[in-house]
């Protein structure tokens, strides 16, 4: 039984290791910082532990991390009730951006990438990270959101349009599927 | 689509891909720290059942209804509410939140309601420790409290949704409160949502709190409709599934939901009386 035990927690051990930088790198550009990203990685694999024993056999363990991580990145940056009313005019992009006089003119657009992330509220930075950095499916997104697949198209397309806004993007990324 | 606009959107999605495995990039990814994760893995499995047994002994006598709750690898599943502790001896009770039925409804077919637990506030590290290792069992975990210290005099509430015959709770929203937590006149605080996975994404749902004077909210519906929702006559006599202003035993507020019809969603909320 014991050996049994100590089987489990070495191909956990493993599993970690193997995960580690890909989780780190989804979990970053999530919270977009490297102690909350380090806290979401370990938190999840903490959760995914307990329930090891069924996760390890399971086919798409991926998945299943996926989910705890979403979960976990959700409960983490849930809005409180003020946040949670904030005005939900989505065309409203330019109030929830740093001054444009704030900005560091010459900004890279890695820290402007992760500044507008940043800015998303939590279920389009999932939908815009999950599909296009983890490049899951509509299907596998919204699997891992435990949302619909609406939900996912509607949540990355906002996102992506609100990314598409911000000026320092705007010489890389095209404008071409702007309404 | 055309063509061209197809091209664009595929460049799109590639340069948005290419940003951000730029900007992963930049996390440091260091060593796995598989000792700590093991032992954090190992601790919060001993908390769940160490939690499980301290609520078993207290369940005996238990007339409450089934509560659903998370555990904490985010699977759902079924949880018979333990007896609330005696309170001549003035401790509180630390192990289970109260929980209370804002509303229920059927959405077509479909069952959906809002529930809220309250967590009593503790009154010193231990017992926020205490109550920390029981919200475990229960998911309900405040988003900014990283150590019992944090939460010492200080109650917590949960928000969940749940919608369709067999489905869990789905955490809409929580938030710590304390004595200065109070509102007053036409305050109001409240939220938008979908009613849940699978449906239109529309945010019909809206929760949200009020002063212990407000009688009356109003919600109002892209399509310009309204709803009003009242405060019961009697705080005793209410059904559930009736739409009201209700009191939440342990926070200083009041609650209320409301539901926009089919095909429309949120456009705005206020205390109408």
């Amino acid at each position: 039984m014991g050996d049994r035990k100590q089987a489990r927690d070495e191909e956990f051990q493993a599993f970690v290791i193997g995960r580690w930088p890909r989780l780190m790198r989804t979990a970053f550009l999530l919270t977009g910082e490297q102690h909350a990203a380090e806290d979401l990685v370990q938190s999840t694999l903490e959760q995914v532990y307990v329930a090891w024993r069924k996760v390890g056999s399971a086919d798409d363990q991926e998945a299943y991390v996926r989910r705890v991580m979403i979960n976990a990145h959700a409960r983490k940056h849930r809005r409180r009730l003020k946040e949670f009313l904030a005005p939900k005019d989505d065309s409203g992009i330019s109030h929830e951006l740093p001054d444009t006089g704030d900005r560091i003119s010459q900004a890279d657009d890695r820290n402007a990438l992760l500044r507008a992330l940043a800015q998303l509220p939590p279920r389009q930075r999932q939908a815009v990270v999950l599909r296009y950095w983890e490049d899951l499916t509509e299907s596998q997104a919204a699997e891992a959101m435990g949302c619909s697949v609406g939900a996912v198209k509607s949540n990355a397309a906002k996102g992506i349009a609100k990314l598409r806004a911000i000026p320092e993007l705007a010489e890389t990324v095209t404008y071409g599927g702007r309404k | 689509m055309s063509a061209d606009r197809e091209t664009d959107n595929h460049m799109t999605h590639h340069d948005i891909a290419l940003l951000l495995a730029d900007a992963a990039d930049e996390v440091e990814i260091g060593i796995a720290p598989t000792q700590a994760v093991l032992r954090g893995g190992r601790r919060r499995r001993a908390r769940r059942w160490a939690v499980a047994a301290a609520t078993a002994v207290v369940v005996a006598g238990s007339t409450g209804a089934l509560a659903l709750s998370g555990l904490p690898n985010g699977q759902e599943r079924a949880v018979t509410p333990a007896a609330p502790q005696p309170s001549s001896t003035g401790t509180p009770n630390l192990y289970e939140p109260q929980t209370t039925m804002l509303a229920t409804g059927t959405d077509g077919s479909t069952p959906w309601s809002v529930s809220i637990d309250v967590w009593t506030a503790p009154r010193d590290q231990l017992e926020a420790q205490a109550e920390l290792d029981a919200m475990v069992q229960y998911d309900d975990m405040p988003g900014d409290v990283r150590e019992a210290a944090d939460l010492v005099g200080k109650g917590a509430y949960f928000v969940h949704r749940a919608v369709g015959e067999d489905s869990g709770r789905v955490l809409t929203t929580e938030g710590v409160v304390t004595k200065d937590s109070a509102m007053s006149g036409r305050d109001i605080q409240a939220g938008t949502s979908p009613l849940g996975p699978g449906h239109d994404g529309l945010e019909r749902l809206v929760i949200g709190s009020v002063a212990r004077t407000a009688q009356q909210v109003t919600c109002e519906w892209k399509d310009g409709t309204k709803s009003v929702v009242r405060r019961a006559a009697e705080e005793n006599v209410i059904n559930s599934d009736e739409f009201t202003i209700r009191r939440v035993e342990g926070l200083p507020f009041d609650w209320f939901v409301c539901l926009a019809p089919a095909g429309t969603e949120y456009k705005d909320v206020k205390v109408t009386g």
